[in-house]
């Protein structure tokens, strides 16, 4: 904002906008692999607008067309595309606010578990002896109950503790989610504490919080991302079976395990509810973990060539 | 050999500990258990005996430690929804549980390492394809959906077999497809990746050379080295298997643990929950333990300490 007011500023954004190369964000647009965004497309156009697209109200009661089929069966018509539930809310809509749950469910629910999962597995790995003896059993305890188990107890003690909202879901992830993410970066570090850059670092003075800030972490970062997609996918599918359990996301607001679940009183006159709400889970899923795959290979330096020609 | 056993045994031991503090904490962190036991109009005095009662007045390692030795002699506390003593509400529901998962955990083995062995040895494109598509799928699929799904169709829509509850083997078919679902993908990937690496080996290429014909190179050289992993992740199968069951429980109305949990999480009864909690994790840690001991014994590549 170097001239000053509105004008000045947007005149300061269209010379940024005339010094990017269009030809290599095009180049790096066209290495995206168009599947797994696809596949992805819904979630994040829907969990990002929002209300702003919405067809219908996803809370409008209409009685007179409850269990309304979708456009294309007899009995039903475009304005409903996917059909309505037993209440006569759009279907579609209800999906779209499904999407933003999930979202932001997923989402943060992945980032906590693998800031925690990074954390404890850079400590864990890089300190080795206590820390890691510790954690490691830890990391076993974790692995001795299914993970439902531990993470129904959490939400249901976080909720009976008085926290509200999508909250106690995404901690709960969380802490279910977090032995996965120290595993593996535990793992590498283990290969790198004893490179030879990490030995100079430590013969020049740097502290140990320095070694691992500016020599291990930046090598661990391309596993990190790898797992948030793969998480993102692990992390959507708990939040949908809590949801589905009556645990997770709380009505009015939307979930598509809530859908799913709700539908199986209504399953003799209305198929569509269950079908399409499982459709977007399976989708989301199948998108974050081929958008996971895809990442793997195009961050492994072993394989970047052939992924990134 | 003998350390390495009891150094399973003593770590195995650990995680159990382990499991029972969190499970314990968790339980307490809730806020006051004597309010659940209490009618809704209980005074501050009657809500002092219960705690009394239940020990709850009392520092939080004390507690644990009244818990720790409760349990010991079976123990878990009185059911709040039962009324009965936790531990009986949850070893009536164990057997329910037991069929369904023992005959999905034998679905998805059997089908899973048939599969796997199919894709790794049949190398069309088509069958690398399927394969493929299958694996992504398992794991994409959330089994809540399927078993909803399969309900829909061949139940509801097709009447087929019976929506939910018990009976005859007609009323398992679709809560074992449903809970086998993940194993079978998951067993197929492991049996089809192992096997193919089993397959480039140098034993296996010499077994060739020997003239053996090809199904004796498979079954007696290759397989039995490629399910080694298969076998070191049953404990890891099982605990999904279980998870599971919270799900195709509750959906097919199956008087299992699964529902159990579930129902217990919902009107946070907690005796039950600790019970059920400390129940699977030690039967799996025991399950882990005894793959792992076997495993020492059969392959000798196994470093024990």
């Amino acid at each position: 904002m170097s001239s000053g007011g509105v004008t000045g500023a947007i005149r300061d954004v269209a010379s940024k906008l005339r010094q990017i190369d269009f030809a290599k964000v095009w180049r790096w647009i066209r290495k995206l692999p168009l599947l797994p965004l696809l596949l992805l497309a819904p979630l994040l156009v829907f969990g990002i607008l929002g209300p702003l697209i919405y067809p219908h109200d996803p809370h409008a009661v209409n009685f007179p067309i409850a269990l309304q089929p979708p456009a294309l069966q007899a009995g039903g018509d475009w304005s409903y595309p996917l059909g309505t539930d037993q209440m006569g809310r759009d279907l579609l809509t209800r999906l779209m606010e499904g999407a933003r749950a999930s979202l932001l469910v997923g989402l943060f629910g992945v980032l906590l578990s693998n800031i925690m999962g990074m954390v404890i597995g850079l400590i864990a790995g890089y300190f080795g002896g206590k820390a890691d003896q510790v954690t490691m059993r830890l990391v076993d305890t974790w692995m001795a109950v299914p993970g439902i188990f531990f993470t129904l107890l959490f939400v249901a003690v976080m909720r009976e503790a008085g926290i509200r909202g999508l909250t106690p879901i995404i901690i709960a992830i969380a802490l279910t989610m977090w032995p996965m993410a120290t595993r593996m970066v535990r793992a590498e570090v283990l290969g790198l504490k004893h490179r030879d850059y990490v030995a100079l670092a430590k013969v020049t003075g740097s502290s140990n919080f320095r070694i691992l800030r500016k020599h291990i972490f930046p090598n661990v970062l391309n596993t990190l991302v790898v797992l948030t997609s793969v998480g993102l996918g692990g992390a959507i599918m708990m939040e949908s079976g809590l949801s589905f359990l009556g645990v997770g996301v709380q009505p009015p607001q939307t979930a598509w395990g809530t859908l799913i679940a709700g539908s199986i009183t209504y399953m003799y006159s209305a198929w569509w509810i269950p079908t399409f709400a499982g459709l977007a889970i399976t989708m989301t899923i199948l998108g974050a973990n081929l958008f996971g795959d895809w990442l793997r290979d195009a961050l492994d330096p072993r394989t970047r060539q052939s992924v990134l020609r | 050999m003998r350390r390495y056993v009891l150094h399973r045994l003593l770590l195995g031991m650990i995680t159990i500990i382990g499991v029972s503090i969190i499970v314990f904490v968790a339980a307490r962190l809730s806020g006051d258990i004597a309010r659940l036991y209490a009618p809704a109009d209980a005074t501050e005095e009657e809500l002092q005996l219960i705690r009394e009662r239940l020990g709850t007045d009392k520092p939080i390692p004390e507690q644990y430690f009244v818990f720790v030795k409760n349990v010991l002699h079976g123990d878990f506390g009185t059911s709040l929804s039962y009324g009965c003593p936790a531990i009986e509400v949850v070893l009536n529901r164990v057997p329910a549980t037991l069929q369904l998962g023992f005959l999905a955990f034998l679905v998805g083995n059997l089908l899973g390492i048939s599969l796997g062995i199919l894709a790794a040895i049949y190398r069309s494109k088509w069958m690398q394809w399927g394969a493929q598509s299958f694996a992504l799928l398992g794991q994409a699929v959330p089994g809540f959906w399927l078993a909803v799904m399969l309900m829909l169709i061949f139940a509801v829509k097709l009447h087929w077999l019976p929506t939910s509850g018990m009976g005859g083997i007609r009323h398992m078919i679709l809560p074992v497809i449903s809970l086998s679902w993940f194993s079978v993908a998951f067993v197929m990937r492991i049996t089809r990746s192992s096997l193919l690496d089993t397959l480039d080996s140098e034993y296996v290429k010499l077994a060739r050379i020997k003239g053996n014909p090809e199904w004796v190179v498979i079954v007696k050289h290759a397989l039995r080295n490629a399910l080694i992993p298969v076998v070191m992740l049953m404990g890891m199968q099982l605990a999904m298997i279980l998870g599971g069951s919270a799900f195709i429980e509750q959906i097919f109305r199956w008087p299992g643990i699964g529902q159990l949990m579930v129902n217990s999480i919902s009107s946070l009864d907690y005796p039950v929950i600790q019970a059920i909690t400390l129940l699977t994790a030690t039967g799996l840690v025991v399950i882990m333990l005894v793959v792992d001991v076997l495993f020492a014994y059969i392959d000798p590549r196994i470093k024990y300490e």
